[in-house]
């Protein structure tokens, strides 16, 4: 019995925590603009992708937490099709303006 | 005998208000009023002159029928503590350029046409198809996504004003849970007329200011702009808050508001090429769409997603509906309200 509640008064735990978070910002169809903003300032600048687009921008806050708000054209992220077996994935990352 | 006197008062009355403009901005600013615009001459040396246009708010770029009375203008208190003129607008808190269409859909055959528009989870827009329905555990990665009747195909909606109150809200009854919200106008009225009090020349904060929980300004076809949906808490309870078409939607609190923008009140058209103008912000800096008439973004946004042009002075461009919101913060300083005793 014991058992039972601690396991209630864990999942309580998590589902209080875990609403918090979710009301702790206002969400953007996606996580990736506060993520990207997580361990920033306001201000700084940030970058996030989405759906292979690269959006950057800066940390501004909406409705008091930190998302990163892009203020530069979405950048398609297109690998390069001749990339090496081998080579390093980043680096042939091939950004083209929108 | 008498007419030489008033022009000489004229003569004199240019000539002190002249040497007042040049005494109070002797050290950078030079202030031309022109007919739609102030002029701010702040350059600090003859070599480097740099000009930037202010635009004042113009109470003609609102639609017809987008108001429910006509501007007034009063004294204002802003952020920064000072006393300036502003223009008191409400709006009608319908848009007076199209009829608000479509947001759930039916069933799960529905198509785009027959309803309008959410987020996928991942940082874009779909329309709410009846494969949207059906595509949602695998969309949001959780099995307990279901918005419809297994026997009838029918979408579970918020199709009363009762239920409509306990879904469109943020702390979502739970017996809604697997509803797509939606509410009618007419619960509403037609509309929830809101009143904003905007600085007729907006003034440039020393220090950007940041978006509150509501709304940052208001579109020139009389609908609000709202501050970002709250999706996260909307998808935790196993809802989708359906937009229509132009990315508003209604709550019984705020009635009809946008919360992206979709094109549907950039009712400005721009001779230049420019993207056309959907609305002002509260501190009464003009928002334009996101695009120009050959489909690009500007790359020289600042952070609060504004930029500076001979015509149009600063002025915002609004992020794309996928974004869930419109502009990143206010450049200028907003008014208070009656109730605020600091900025927001």
């Amino acid at each position: 019995m014991k058992k039972i509640n601690f396991i209630k008064s864990l999942l309580a735990g998590i589902f209080i925590s875990t609403s918090f978070f979710a009301l702790s910002h206002a969400g953007h169809g996606s996580n990736a603009p506060w993520e990207a903003c997580a361990d920033k300032k306001l201000n700084d600048d940030c970058t996030y992708s989405i759906h292979h687009q690269k959006a950057t921008g800066t940390c501004q806050a909406m409705n008091e937490v930190l998302m990163c708000v892009r203020n530069q054209p979405l950048e398609n992220i297109i690998e390069k099709a001749t990339q090496k077996p081998g080579e390093n994935k980043s680096e042939s990352i091939l950004l083209i303006k929108q | 005998m008498l007419k030489p006197i008033p022009h000489l008062l004229k003569a004199l009355t240019v000539c002190f208000i002249t040497i007042g403009l040049v005494a109070c901005n002797s050290d950078s600013e030079e202030v031309i009023i022109e007919e739609d615009s102030i002029v701010v001459d702040d350059s600090s040396s003859d070599s480097d002159t740099t000009t930037e246009t202010i635009v004042e708010v113009d109470p003609f770029n609102f639609e017809s029928g987008a108001l429910v009375s006509s501007i007034t203008t009063e004294t204002c208190t802003l952020s920064n503590g000072d006393e300036a003129s502003c223009y008191r607008i409400d709006i009608a808190g319908a848009p007076s350029n199209y009829e608000i269409s479509s947001f759930c859909p039916k069933n799960i055959t529905s198509t785009a046409d027959e309803a309008g528009i959410w987020f996928d989870g991942s940082g874009e827009v779909y329309d709410i198809t009846g494969d949207f329905i059906l595509s949602l555990p695998t969309l949001y990665n959780d099995s307990n996504w279901k918005l419809y009747d297994e026997s009838t195909g029918l979408v579970n909606i918020t199709d009363t004003e009762e239920s409509c109150e306990g879904a469109a809200r943020p702390d979502v009854e739970e017996q809604y849970q697997n509803h797509c919200v939606e509410c009618s106008i007419d619960y509403v009225n037609g509309g929830i007329s809101a009143s904003f009090l905007i600085p007729i020349t907006p003034i440039a904060a020393a220090q950007t200011i940041n978006v509150g929980r509501v709304n940052i300004g208001l579109a020139l076809n009389g609908v609000e702009l709202a501050a970002p949906a709250p999706v996260d808490a909307i998808l935790s309870a196993y809802t989708i808050a359906a937009f229509d078409d132009c990315a508003g939607h209604i709550n019984l609190n705020e009635g009809y508001h946008y919360h992206g923008e979709a094109g549907c009140s950039q009712t400005q058209i721009q001779s230049d090429g420019h993207s056309a103008m959907m609305g002002y912000a509260l501190d009464g800096y003009g928002i334009f769409g996101m695009l120009d008439d050959t489909n690009t973004e500007p790359t020289d946004l600042d952070s609060c997603r504004g930029h500076t042009d001979e015509t149009r002075g600063y002025h915002y461009h609004a992020a794309s509906v996928s974004e869930n919101m419109f502009i990143g913060c206010f450049r200028g300083e907003i008014a208070l309200t009656e109730d605020e005793t600091g900025p927001r």
